[in-house]
């Protein structure tokens, strides 16, 4: 009797936690409901670049330089974007600076300031992670893998690479005065911040 | 005098441990503090969770070598069922998992990879080094299958909580660390299959012709060790929010240098749950103490190696009658 008793309870306690452990649907259904969240990554990066970028918030540069330069953990920390456990924290800042330098990978900026600080923009090597972090374009947990979600920064550089950067170069001379956005990725164990490079999304010529 | 030696020799562990905590609290102002000590007890309580496994089967004379790849592929199986269930075009259903069915399917992975083992070691007679070797290349290999080579990541709050949370100002990973470990301790030292493992241990053929049921208990040893490999795949899992298909590499060699470094005779039939405890205790502190102290990471691989050599050196010396 005794043993009976032992198997109703073990056969009970296996039965609530599979009821707690599984649930079925249909498999039409599950993709239904699956294919709305799915991004299609290229769409999302063209219509991001195209009308996202105007009204995307931004950090006044110069604001930004002097504060980093203060306290970079505390600042970064209140004001960055970072993806899990990195050390790197992303940043969108914006402000009108004047051309000092045309160098071959960077454009040496002075910001129009009273400080006149400095800020390289990238028009050579368009990589990582700073757009897609810094805009929050997109969260991690959407994605089934980290292919995907990486895949998002490609598509960004991309399209960085092929209409933003071309443009500027085509257009830039030393003294030019212009107005530029973009995305700016600071490492908190190892800062540079004498050479941080922002990747453009936006560049606007005053002439 | 005996009686002193005696003491050291039982102790050896603890003493070493108090003189490395010392030596490293002198050396280092940030050793000391709770937040490392809070680091540490989290570091270690992966490597005790397959520690206090691999113990149970090193009592047996055996050796199980493919905890870590047993590790990689259940946490891997657990991230792959929460993240995307399982789909079963045939029949038009999707399976989906909850946290907890999550969690259940890879313990019962790890257990059954555990039986197959010992299923290998018993009924065919391949040596357990053997046997564990191939399951080591085989859950990698499934492991490798099973992610395709990418991190599943993405795996929700409530399952991270299990490797990152705190419960009552303690993370969750030691809370776990500690339930398993108590459950060891009590079924090694006061359970008739406990018993079963020292007298098998010791002396396999007198075990058997007391009528102990080796085989039996050889599968279910392996088995445990297995889920408890389980356990640690879903804390590691958990903690990064992600299944990296190479997780767990090497780490059957942390769980080995913890078990012989707590005293536990590779010859089989002697040792303590919480000798090995304490063992990988003093590399977690060791570990710790080589990070703070900026040591580099070559030379803490010698000096890690040297501590297993040292301790074994002194198990053969406190026990010359051992095989």
């Amino acid at each position: 009797m005794k043993q009976v008793i032992k198997y109703i309870v073990f056969a009970l306690l296996i039965g609530l936690s599979l009821y707690n452990a599984v649930y079925f649907e249909s498999l039409d259904d599950h993709k239904r409901g699956q294919n709305k969240g799915v991004f299609d990554v290229k769409t999302l990066a063209i219509d991001f670049m195209a009308s996202k970028t105007e009204t995307l918030p931004a950090i006044n540069a110069s604001e930004f330089l002097v504060n980093i330069a203060d306290d970079i953990t505390g600042y970064c920390k209140n004001n960055g974007k970072k993806l899990g456990i990195s050390d790197n924290y992303n940043f969108i800042i914006e402000g009108n600076a004047t051309v000092a330098t045309i160098e071959d990978e960077n454009i040496l900026l002075v910001l129009n300031d009273d400080k006149e600080q400095h800020i390289r923009i990238a028009t050579d090597f368009i990589f990582g992670n700073a757009i897609r972090d810094a805009s929050a374009i997109a969260d991690i947990g959407d994605f089934q893998n980290t292919m995907d979600f990486n895949s998002i920064s490609v598509e960004l550089n991309n399209i960085v690479r092929e209409t933003v950067v071309p443009l500027l170069k085509q257009k830039v001379e030393e003294d030019d005065e212009l107005y530029f956005k973009g995305a700016v990725e600071v490492n908190t164990k190892h800062p540079d911040l004498q050479h941080l490079k922002v990747i453009p999304l936006i560049i606007k010529f005053k002439k | 005098m005996t009686d002193v030696k005696n003491t050291l020799v039982k102790f050896q562990s603890i003493i070493a441990l108090l003189v490395l905590c010392i030596v490293l609290t002198i050396m280092s102002d940030k050793f000391f503090t709770m937040e490392n000590g809070w680091n540490i007890a989290r570091q270690i309580s992966i490597n005790v969770c397959i520690s206090v496994g691999m113990t149970l089967v090193i009592l047996t004379k055996g050796i199980d070598l493919s905890v870590g790849s047993i590790l990689a592929f259940s946490g891997a199986v657990a991230a792959g069922l929460l993240k995307f269930g399982l789909e079963i075009p045939s029949i038009n259903t999707y399976i989906g998992f909850t946290v907890l069915g999550a969690i259940l399917t890879g313990l019962t992975v790890g257990g059954a990879l555990g039986v197959f083992n010992g299923w290998m070691i018993t009924r065919f007679k391949v040596p357990p080094f053997v046997a564990t070797l191939a399951m080591l290349t085989i859950a990698r290999g499934a492991t490798m299958l099973w992610t395709g080579g990418f991190p599943i990541t993405g795996l929700g709050e409530n399952f991270d909580f299990i490797g990152t949370g705190w419960f009552l100002g303690i993370p969750m990973p030691v809370w776990i660390t500690v339930v398993l470990v108590v459950i060891a301790v009590v079924v090694t030292k006061k359970t008739q299959f406990g018993r079963h493992i020292y007298a098998i241990g010791g002396n396999e053929s007198a075990a058997r012709l007391s009528g102990i049921n080796i085989n039996k208990i050889k599968i279910w040893v392996y088995a445990i060790a297995g889920i408890l490999a389980a356990v640690g795949g879903i804390i590691l899992t958990s903690r990064l929010d992600s299944a990296q298909p190479n997780a767990g590499m090497s780490y059957e060699l942390d769980s080995i240098a913890a078990v012989v470094i707590g005293g536990t005779s590779l010859s089989g039939g002697r040792g303590s749950i919480m000798g090995t405890v304490q063992g990988a205790l003093i590399i977690g502190v060791l570990n710790s103490g080589l990070v703070l102290l900026n040591v580099s990471p070559f030379w803490q691989q010698i000096i890690k190696g040297l501590v297993i050599l040292v301790a074994v050196i002194m198990d053969r010396l406190n026990h010359p009658n051992d095989d």
